[in-house]
């Protein structure tokens, strides 16, 4: 098995959310800054690896027909290493994704990796699967925060980019930027794939 | 035509004939038409016969086809404004254009008595009767299957 | 016979209307509205128009060819709708406010569904409510009218809806005289968007609308209808407090949205019954947000609400077919 190629395609042939659409939810709501969307990403980067790593250790033991609230259980317990982890060392992040933290156990890359991959293959490419749709789902978050941030803020990590003349265009930064940023990203990214086809 | 006549002629006389009576054609006929300009249906020469239902004769100039690019329904309602079976033209065209005939009979497809207002009437020039005249031949070819 | 003749099935001739035509009116008929515009607020507002008009037919050309669909420029519905966005700003908006409007209205308020016909929402009216949300300064930053050869320069100021909302919230009275300057108001001397201060150059082209049966009557009465009958309950209940019916229907963009966002062909019901639905909802949504709402003006918000409630009035209202009675009349007809 290609390891390289089983890490490349979380990056962009399957891509979670510009080639999948999974994930939408955090992806939509978290991502009013880069800072947001690239932590989101870290934190379920994190949870994809453990999980992964732990459901195909166990996928031998774990009966089928109780797979799935196995896995849950699995998975909510790294979610809950990461929601205490962050509330301890980074507080001002985890009081920006709230919510969505402990919601990062319903995230349906993640179990959607553990039952697709996960509990079919071997050790490493088990990880290595996890840390590449991890990353992609990371960049897929930082893309989209960083371009609602620079739209809807005129910042990029906090960072004033414009000065003080620009009038931000709030829009981006609300619900519906989220959607209509998603929508037009995947259109530039169609565009791009038959571009090069 | 020279003269435009209302003749009484014998079941079987061709046009050509009825055309000679009226003085011959003044140039080319871009589209021969039996009946009239709504219902009537077009021949492919002047040798077809008048037969029982013929109630008249349409030659038009080439330059009175009425061919317009069609556009996309802007909605404007005018095709429901003029249906006399009261149904909605434009939605039952539509699905059967996506070939939805069962969603196209719910819509009322056999109601329609194809009288053609909604086509002569539609700005966007959507052949709507004749979509809707293809989803009655598709529905009712799909009943006698049955 | 050389040529075969065209064969096609009936019926064979079809009416002159085209919807190039029809949009070509609607342009025409809003020339009044934005002569009206221009003799109040000067050249900003022939520069407004052209870079929402230029803007939109940019746009489409744009989004048509990075689509390969057909370009549809002569069509007039890009022109048509930058030329209602306009109506649609405060006047002297800043150029960027007008070009970005363009680009919304066009790219994601229509190509984005896919062009003429498809899409739900009205596009001038969505670029609005966005650049509303989210340029809220400049959106409501309105000038008084200045006329043409008055001498003066802008001056701030609030729409009239906008100093009704302020003062009942500050007092829960009426300011005093707000509703007695009506003929100002019918003639447009008033702050407020560009298209809409003029009642009368609306009605005007409205009227020439109705009359060229562009549009029909449906719409433009339930909605005007359903203003004044719901505005004039309030106001007979608390004229103290709640503004006279026609205070209601001169001010703010409700003769604009009656005539022309809300008639848009596209995005409103198809079907005489529906129509009458469609502009009774948009009245008592605006009648409930210009009285309770966070915002002085509904009319946007009450249309394009009511532009998402039309596949659902459609699929109600469908007409009695000829021919069939209706349940429960039982052999009757």
């Amino acid at each position: 098995m290609n390891l390289t190629r089983e890490f490349n395609k979380g990056l962009w042939r399957e891509n979670a959310v510009f080639r999948l659409l999974l994930g939408l939810c955090p992806a939509l709501a978290v991502t009013t800054s880069a800072i947001n969307g690239l932590g989101m990403g870290l934190a379920t980067s994190f949870v994809l690896i453990c999980s992964n790593t732990v459901v195909t250790l166990l996928r031998k033991v774990i009966p089928a027909k109780v797979r799935i609230p196995a896995y849950i259980v699995i998975i909510a317990s790294f979610v809950t290493v990461v929601q205490l982890g962050m509330e301890a060392y980074v507080y001002d992040l985890y009081r920006a994704l709230g919510i969505f933290i402990p919601l990062i156990v319903v995230n349906c890359l993640i179990l959607g990796r553990a039952e697709a991959f996960a509990s079919r293959n071997p050790l490493v490419p088990s990880v290595v699967d996890g840390a590449g749709m991890g990353l992609g789902f990371t960049l897929a978050l930082f893309l989209l925060g960083a371009v609602r941030e620079i739209l809807g803020a005129g910042s990029l990590f906090g960072i004033s980019l414009f000065g003080a003349s620009y009038n931000p265009f709030l829009l981006m930064i609300l619900p519906p930027g989220a959607f209509i940023a998603l929508g037009l990203l995947l259109a530039g990214m169609n565009r791009l794939e038959k571009g090069r086809r | 035509m020279a003269e435009p006549k209302n003749l009484r002629v014998a079941i079987g006389t061709p046009l050509s004939h009825l055309i000679e009576q009226c003085g011959g054609l003044t140039g080319e006929p871009g589209k021969i038409i039996m009946g009239g300009p709504m219902m009537g249906a077009a021949q492919l020469s002047l040798e077809v016969p008048v037969i029982r239902g013929t109630s008249g004769v349409l030659l038009f100039r080439p330059g009175d086809l009425a061919l317009v690019p069609e556009g996309p329904c802007v909605r404007c309602g005018r095709c429901v404004q003029v249906c006399p079976a009261r149904i909605l033209p434009t939605t039952i065209a539509a699905y059967a254009r996506l070939e939805l005939m069962e969603e196209a009979e719910a819509f009322g497809a056999m109601d329609c008595i194809e009288c053609g207002c909604c086509s002569y009437s539609c700005p966007s020039a959507i052949p709507l009767v004749q979509a809707i005249r293809q989803a009655k031949g598709a529905i009712l070819a799909k009943r006698r299957k049955l | 016979m050389t040529a075969q003749p065209y064969l096609s099935s009936s019926p064979h001739i079809r009416t002159p209307e085209t919807t190039d035509r029809i949009m070509r009116v609607v342009i025409y008929s809003l020339l009044p509205a934005c002569a009206v515009s221009v003799y109040f607020f000067g050249v900003a507002a022939l520069v407004l128009l052209l870079i929402t008009t230029l803007g939109c037919l940019a746009t489409e050309a744009l989004c048509q060819r990075l689509m390969g669909r057909t370009p549809t420029l002569g069509d007039g519905s890009a022109a048509l709708t930058g030329i209602l966005l306009a109506l649609n700003l405060p006047p002297y908006s800043p150029w960027w406010l007008a070009l970005l409007g363009a680009v919304i209205a066009v790219g994601i308020g229509k190509q984005a569904y896919g062009g003429l016909g498809c899409n739900p929402f009205n596009p001038a009216l969505v670029a609005r409510v966005v650049l509303l949300i989210s340029f809220p300064v400049q959106m409501t930053t309105w000038y008084a009218p200045t006329p043409l050869g008055s001498g003066l320069d802008a001056v701030t100021t609030a729409t009239p809806l906008g100093e009704m909302k302020t003062a009942v919230m500050l007092t829960g009275q009426l300011p005093a005289g707000l509703q007695s300057p009506v003929a100002d108001y019918l003639i447009g001397n008033m702050a407020g968007s560009l298209g809409e201060i003029s009642a009368l150059a609306l009605l005007l082209g409205g009227g020439w609308l109705l009359w060229k049966r562009i549009i029909t009557w449906h719409i433009p009465v339930a909605y005007l209808g359903s203003v004044v009958l719901l505005g004039g309950a309030f106001w007979l209940v608390d004229p103290s407090r709640y503004p006279n019916p026609l205070f209601h229907l001169l001010t703010g963009g409700l003769m604009l949205g009656a005539l022309y966002m809300a008639t848009d062909l596209v995005t409103s019901p198809i079907t005489g019954r529906g129509m009458l639905i469609f502009g009774f909802g948009c009245g008592l949504l605006t009648v409930i947000i210009r009285l309770f709402g966070g915002y002085p003006e509904g009319v946007s918000f009450a249309i394009l609400l009511m532009n998402a409630a039309t596949p659902l009035i459609d699929r109600f209202t469908k007409p009695r077919r000829f021919g069939y009675v209706r349940a429960g009349e039982g052999g009757r007809a």
